[in-house]
Order: C-alpha cells, then structure tokens, then sequence
C-alpha cells in the first residue's frame, strides 16, 4: 500500500471512518448542486469539493478508493478465471468497468492522496470456481452495499450523500446478480439491505488486505 | 385516487417540487419522531413516496395474476411485491390517517400481454423509482430518513435489474455505474400517466 496502508485503514475503520463512498463526475457536481451533465466532472470542481469538504468525508473517500480498488482486483481476477462466458462475463466486466468509474472518479478528487498499488490477497479456492467466485462477490458486495448504506447518513456533504446513494444501488445491482449467478436462478432481495457499521464494514473488507 | 391524497394534488405537489419518493421499513419508523414531526416537508414527499409504493405493489399484483411468470421469475415477483408492500407499510405507519390509500391506476393497452411488455413496463417504472429514491436522498431534510431512502432506492435498482434481465430474455444487463437521480418534474413525468 502507499498513501494508505494496512494499518491506517484498519485504524481508521475501528475508529468510526470506514464508511464506503466513491463518486464520478456526479461527485463534484452534487455538491456543487449541479446535476447537468455538461458541467460534469471537471478537475478544478472536484478539487474544490474536496478542499471544501469536512476531513470527514476526504477519510470516508479515500477508504472508500480502497475498497474500490479491491472490486476492480477482484473483478478482474474472475475474469481472468475463465470460468464465465457469454452474458455473465460480460456483466462481470461491465462491472469491473463500474467499480473502476468509482475508483476513478475518487481518484481525480483525492488527487495524490489517491490509494493506488495496492495488494489484495483471497482465501484459497476463491477463484476455483464460479460458485466459490459468486460467493466471495456476494460477501464483498453486502460489504460494499451495507457500506455505501451506512455513509449516507455518516457524510456531512449533502451532494456526496446522494452520490454515495447511487453507489451503493449499483452495487446493490452487483449483489443481486451475483446471487443469481451462485444460485443458477434469480433470488429475492430484502426490502431494506443491511446497514453496515464501520466496523462491520472493516471486518468484511479486511482479510483482504495483502501485507 | 381517493380521500387523503388526490391526483391533482399529487401533481402539484411534484412540480413544486416535492415529488421525491421515499420510503422506509424499520429504520423509517425508527425516526420518525425527529424526521417527520417538525418537518412539513419530509411528511409531504413520505405521502408521495406512498402513493408510488401503491403504484409498485398494484403493479406487481397484476403481472403475477396474468400467469405468464412462472419458477423463479414468479418467486422474484412476489417478493418484490412484498418488498414494495413493506415500504408501504411503514410510511403508512408513519403517516397515519395521512396515509394516501385505495388509489386507483391505469396502464397501457397491452401493458400485461406478455412477458416482455411486462418487463418493460417495470423497468421503466422500476427506473424511475430508483431515480426518485437518488433524489429524495438529496431532497430531504431528516439525515435519518436519507438513509432510509438510499435503502429503499438500492432495493428498488435490484428490482430494476432484474426486470432488465427478464426483458432481455432472462440475459444478464450491464448497469450504469451511477444511476440517475431524477428531479421532481422527471419523476412525475414518469408516474403521472399511471394514475387514474
């Protein structure tokens, strides 16, 4: 790891800090209160988002470049696998293209406070199959999902709380497809999906650190 | 549409601007007192949220009675059904005798004549629930009940999903990575030709 370490996420997350969020271009406009996609995105926006914005919510963003760093890991290492084709690889790299729009996006407003280089590590078997596949997917995307959930109400910034609620409905989308995928049929969601707190989020996302 | 909420009202109320839907389960009972006491606003957008709950579970009721799903696609039905009526349920506890209820909707000609023009009929509307819910995110005042709707707005883009999935021809959809949130005008534009 490299402007976050193993240590510092697992500090922070015990602490109250890890609550999931990332964004895209919609990161700086909805703070900026400004939805039109012709004012999306732009580098000097951002920037004054995240100058603007309480440390709180530059911790939450950028623990939250590092779970979204994991998704694309895993996401790529699934495709890697060779174990899926047809409709359901090319979800899986739609959504290894999501994960990384999210990364992305958080990337350009923490600037070089940004994650990157890091390492992930998976229990053996993870990527044996497409069931032990989905079935780590579906627990890094509750994780994710609860995550996104629980950053909600924990940001102060009202924009990125409306960016973290369409996170956390596309990862939501990842979570149930995953669940099709593992159980060869679709399966039925709860009506509200689980809240995670800090640190359930941090347990979740954790044993996945490398080194 | 009857008693507590009418159809002109809800009109009004969406082009004023509260028209964002939200709603909620044990969370939104659980803040109720703070979120929606002293707080006009949130109440109105809870009553419009309820009303587009009722438009989901009437919706829902409908595609399983024509008999066209069948397995798992029928099981997902009836559990989004009773997702939605959860939803219901809670505002409605909230809301009391504030409550809207017994409303009446109306479809398209064709809406329930087969599989595909069922799912795409829910993705449409499925999709401006989602958009609704990202909205009323933004829009409310009580951080308790934000919370709520990003709930209820992730359950409702798993519906969305799936119903992609069902229209497709049971093939897997890719998503956008942000979906949209909708304004109070687009969310009315999208639930109003339902009302009857």
């Amino acid at each position: 790891m490299t402007d976050l370490n193993r240590s510092q996420f697992i500090s922070n997350g015990a602490k109250g800090g890890l609550v999931l969020v990332a964004g895209s271009s919609m990161l700086a406009l909805a703070a900026c209160g400004d939805d039109s996609p012709s004012a999306a995105g732009t580098t000097t926006a951002a920037a004054t988002t995240t100058a603007a914005a309480p440390m709180g919510d530059a911790a939450i963003a950028s623990l939250a470049a590092t779970a979204e760093l994991l998704a694309i890991d895993f996401y790529g290492k699934a495709i890697a696998s060779g174990l899926f084709t047809g409709d359901v690889l090319a979800y899986m790299t739609a959504a290894q293209k999501n994960e990384q729009d999210h990364y992305d996006a958080l990337a350009k407003v923490l600037a070089s406070d940004a994650p990157k280089g890091l390492s992930f590590k998976y229990p053996d078997g993870t990527f044996a199959s497409a069931k032990s596949i989905a079935m780590t997917g579906i627990a890094l995307e509750t994780a994710f999902v609860g995550a996104y959930m629980g950053a909600i109400p924990a940001l102060t910034d009202n924009g990125l709380k409306k960016v973290a609620a369409q996170i956390g409905a596309n990862e939501a989308q990842h979570l149930t497809v995953l669940k099709s995928v593992d159980a060869g049929q679709v399966v039925p969601n709860p009506s509200l999906p689980k809240s995670f707190t800090a640190g359930e989020a941090t347990a979740a996302v954790t044993p996945f650190l490398a080194g | 549409m009857t008693n507590t909420l009418s159809r002109g009202a809800f009109l009004t109320n969406g082009m004023k601007g509260g028209l964002a839907l939200v709603a909620g389960g044990s969370l939104l009972a659980a803040t109720s007192g703070a979120a929606l006491g002293a707080d006009t606003g949130d109440v109105a957008i809870a009553k419009l949220a309820a009303t587009a709950e009722l438009l989901a579970i009437d919706f829902y009721g409908r595609a399983i009675a024509t008999g066209t799903f069948k397995g798992d696609q029928l099981a997902y039905l009836s559990a989004a059904k009773k997702n939605e009526q959860d939803h219901y349920d809670a505002l409605a506890g909230i809301l009391g005798k504030a409550a809207p209820k017994d409303v009446m909707f109306k479809y398209p000609a064709g809406t329930f004549a087969s599989v595909k023009s069922v799912a795409a009929t829910g993705v449409a509307l499925e999709t401006a629930f989602v958009g609704a819910y990202i909205g009323a995110v933004e829009a409310l005042k009580s951080n308790e009940l934000k919370a709520t709707a990003g709930l209820v707005g992730a359950n409702e883009a798993q519906h969305l999903t799936t119903f992609k999935r069902i229209e497709a021809g049971d093939m897997l959809v890719a998503n956008p990575s942000f979906p949209d949130g909708l304004t109070a005008a687009q969310a009315t534009t999208a639930v109003t030709p339902f009302l009857a």
